[in-house]
C-alpha cells in the first residue's frame, strides 16, 4: 500500500508541474548549461554504456538506438 | 539643473545602450558557437584484472545545417586483445579444450577460471540527424552500422520529442530496429552438441559443423542472424529553474542467434562433481533462447545547487530469461573556478540470474538451455569513478577519467556439487577504465 501512494506521487510529481509559473527565458540559464544537460558528456557517455552492455545483462532505457556488437 | 538632467539622461542613455550592446555581444556569441561545429573525441583505455584490454578512440562530429537542424557523425574503433572466460568451471584437473578455430587446443590448470585467448577489432559508424517538424515538435533519425571480424551490425532508429507546457514538459517516442549477424570463428555450432575433441583443419571444422547445422534445419553457411527492436515512450520536466527530471520506459525484443557461439558448459559427474573427459562430453555448446523480450524504467534527476551540478538515475531491468536488475548512478560536478572542475561518480549495479544459468550440467540431466556465462549469473557491481575537466577557453574542454568496476557473485553458491564446493565458481571481475576526452566548438 506503502509503494503504491509512493507510486501515486509519480505521475502527481509532473501534473503538479504543469501548474508552475511557466519560467522565463531569463530564468533558463542555468538549464541551458552544458552540464544541466541529461548527456552532458556524450562521447563519455557512450564509452561507459558500452562497457555495461559488454559486462552485464541488463541494458537500456535512456534511450532507443546506438548500435550492436558481439560482446554481449 | 539643465546641465544636469542631460547629463544624467546621458548617462542613462549610455548605460542602456551598453547594456544592449553587451546583451547583443552575448546572444551573437551563443548563435555563433551554436550554429557552427562541435567536436567531441575520447580515447579509451580499459583494462581487465588478468583478462582483456580494449583501446577505443572516439570522435563526434556535430554541424548544425539550419534552424535547430543537425547533423552528428560519429566514428568507433576498438582493438580489443586478450582473454575472456569460456564458459567451463574450475575444477580440481588440468583442463584442455579445443579453440574456437578448431586448429589450437589450450589448457588451464587445476582451480583456474578456464580463459581463451582472443584478438578482435571493430569499426563503427553511426549518423544522427535531427530535424525540427513543426511548432514545438522534433524528429532525430539514427542509423549505425558496426563490423567486427565475426559479428556485422546494422541499426536504425527514429525519436520524436515534443514540447510543450511552455516548453517546461517535452514528451518522447522512439524505436529502433536493429538486424545482426553472427559469423563465428569456425562455424556456428550446435547447441548443446559436445566440444570437438579433434583438433581439424579450419576448413573441415567448418564444413563438419555447417553439416551438423543442415541437420538441424537452421544453418546458413556459418552465420546466424539476430533481430530486434526497441520501443521507448518518456516524459522530460523542468520542475524549477534549477530541476529536470526525465522518466521513461521502454520495451524490446530480440529474435533470432542469441546464443555465444564461443561459450562452452562443463558437464559434471552428479556424486563427484567433477568434469567429465573432454571425449565422454565432458563440455557442451551452450544455447539460450531465441527470443528475448526486455523492459526498462529509467528515471534521472539533473539538480544545479548555488554551484555545483548532481545528476542522479535509477533503472529497474526485467526480461523474459529471468533477469531483474537494479541500477543506480550518482554523478556529482564540482565546480573549481572559472574554468576546472572535477567530477566524482559512483554506480551500484546488480541483476539476477538467468533462468537458464548454470555453472555446470549434471551428466544425463541435459536442459533445453545452458549457458555458464557469468554475465549472466546473479551478481552486484560497484562502480567509482573521478574526472577531471579543465576549459580551456569558452569553447573547448579537456578531461581526464578514472573507472574503477569491482563485479562479484556468489563463488560458492548451494547447487555446488562434491569437488566444485572447494572452486570459486564466481571470479571477481576488476576492471580499470581512463578516458581522456576533449570537446570543442569552432
Amino acid at each position: 500500500m506503502k509503494a503504491l501512494r509512493l507510486l501515486a506521487l509519480v505521475p502527481a510529481f509532473f501534473l503538479g508541474a504543469c501548474a508552475l509559473e511557466p519560467l522565463q527565458p531569463w530564468d533558463r540559464d542555468l538549464l541551458a548549461q552544458d552540464q544541466m544537460q541529461l548527456v552532458p558528456h556524450p562521447v563519455n557517455e557512450y564509452i561507459s554504456e558500452h562497457i555495461y552492455f559488454s559486462k552485464e545483462a541488463a541494458s537500456g532505457g535512456a534511450g532507443v538506438g546506438g548500435g550492436g556488437c558481439g560482446c554481449n | 539643473m539643465q546641465l544636469t538632467a542631460p547629463r544624467r539622461l546621458r548617462d542613462s542613455l549610455t548605460v542602456a545602450t551598453c547594456s544592449l550592446l553587451s546583451l547583443d555581444a552575448a546572444h551573437a556569441d551563443f548563435f555563433d558557437a551554436k550554429s557552427l561545429r562541435n567536436v567531441d573525441s575520447a580515447v579509451l583505455v580499459y583494462t581487465e584484472q588478468d583478462r582483456v584490454t580494449v583501446i577505443e578512440p572516439v570522435v563526434q562530429f556535430k554541424k548544425e545545417l539550419g534552424d535547430g537542424e543537425f547533423l552528428t557523425v560519429k566514428f568507433v574503433y576498438d582493438a580489443m586483445s586478450g582473454a575472456t572466460p569460456n564458459g567451463a568451471t574450475p575444477t580440481n584437473t588440468v583442463q584442455t579444450f579445443s579453440g574456437p578455430s578448431g586448429q589450437n587446443s589450450y589448457t588451464t590448470a587445476a582451480h583456474k577460471l578456464p580463459l581463451v585467448s582472443f584478438e578482435d577489432t571493430r569499426v563503427a559508424v553511426s549518423l544522427d540527424w535531427e530535424l525540427p517538424m513543426s511548432r514545438g515538435l522534433r524528429g532525430q533519425y539514427n542509423v549505425n552500422f558496426s563490423r567486427e571480424t565475426d559479428y556485422t551490425s546494422l541499426g536504425a532508429s527514429a525519436s520524436f520529442l515534443w514540447d510543450v507546457n511552455n516548453e517546461l514538459t517535452t514528451l518522447t517516442a522512439g524505436i529502433a530496429a536493429n538486424l545482426d549477424q553472427v559469423s563465428p570463428t569456425g562455424g556456428v555450432p550446435v547447441g548443446l552438441s559436445a566440444l570437438s575433441t579433434t583438433v581439424a583443419p579450419e576448413n573441415d571444422r567448418r564444413v563438419e559443423r555447417e553439416e551438423a547445422e543442415g541437420s538441424e534445419g537452421g544453418g546458413d553457411g556459418g552465420s546466424k542472424t539476430k533481430t530486434g527492436y526497441d520501443l521507448l515512450v518518456g516524459v522530460t520536466q523542468v520542475l524549477t529553474r534549477r530541476t529536470l527530471m526525465q522518466l521513461n520506459y521502454s520495451y524490446g525484443k530480440s529474435s533470432g542467434y542469441l546464443t555465444d557461439p564461443y561459450k562452452i558448459v562443463s558437464v559434471i559427474n552428479g556424486t563427484t562433481g567433477e568434469t567429465l573427459p573432454v571425449n565422454s562430453g565432458g563440455y557442451l555448446h551452450e544455447k539460450r533462447p531465441d527470443t528475448r523480450t526486455r523492459n526498462a524504467l529509467y528515471w534521472k534527476t539533473v539538480y544545479h545547487l548555488p554551484e555545483d551540478v548532481v545528476h542522479v538515475s535509477y533503472r529497474y531491468y526485467w526480461d523474459n530469461w529471468g533477469i531483474q536488475s537494479n541500477t543506480v548512478d550518482l554523478t556529482y560536478r564540482l565546480q573549481l573556478g572559472a574554468h576546472d572542475s572535477l567530477e566524482p561518480h559512483y554506480r551500484y549495479y546488480t541483476q539476477t540470474a538467468a533462468d537458464f544459468f548454470t555453472n555446470s550440467i549434471v551428466d544425463g540431466n541435459t536442459p533445453n538451455y545452458a549457458s555458464a556465462d557469468l554475465r549472466l549469473a546473479a551478481l552486484h557491481s560497484n562502480t567509482v569513478g573521478l574526472r577531471y575537466a579543465h576549459a580551456l577557453d569558452s569553447s573547448s574542454e579537456l578531461g581526464l577519467g578514472v573507472d574503477y568496476m569491482h563485479q562479484t557473485g556468489d563463488a560458492h553458491p548451494a547447487s555446488a556439487i562434491g569437488v566444485q564446493k572447494n572452486e570459486a565458481l564466481f571470479t571477481d571481475l576488476k576492471t580499470m577504465s581512463v578516458t581522456a576526452d576533449f570537446s570543442m566548438k569552432f
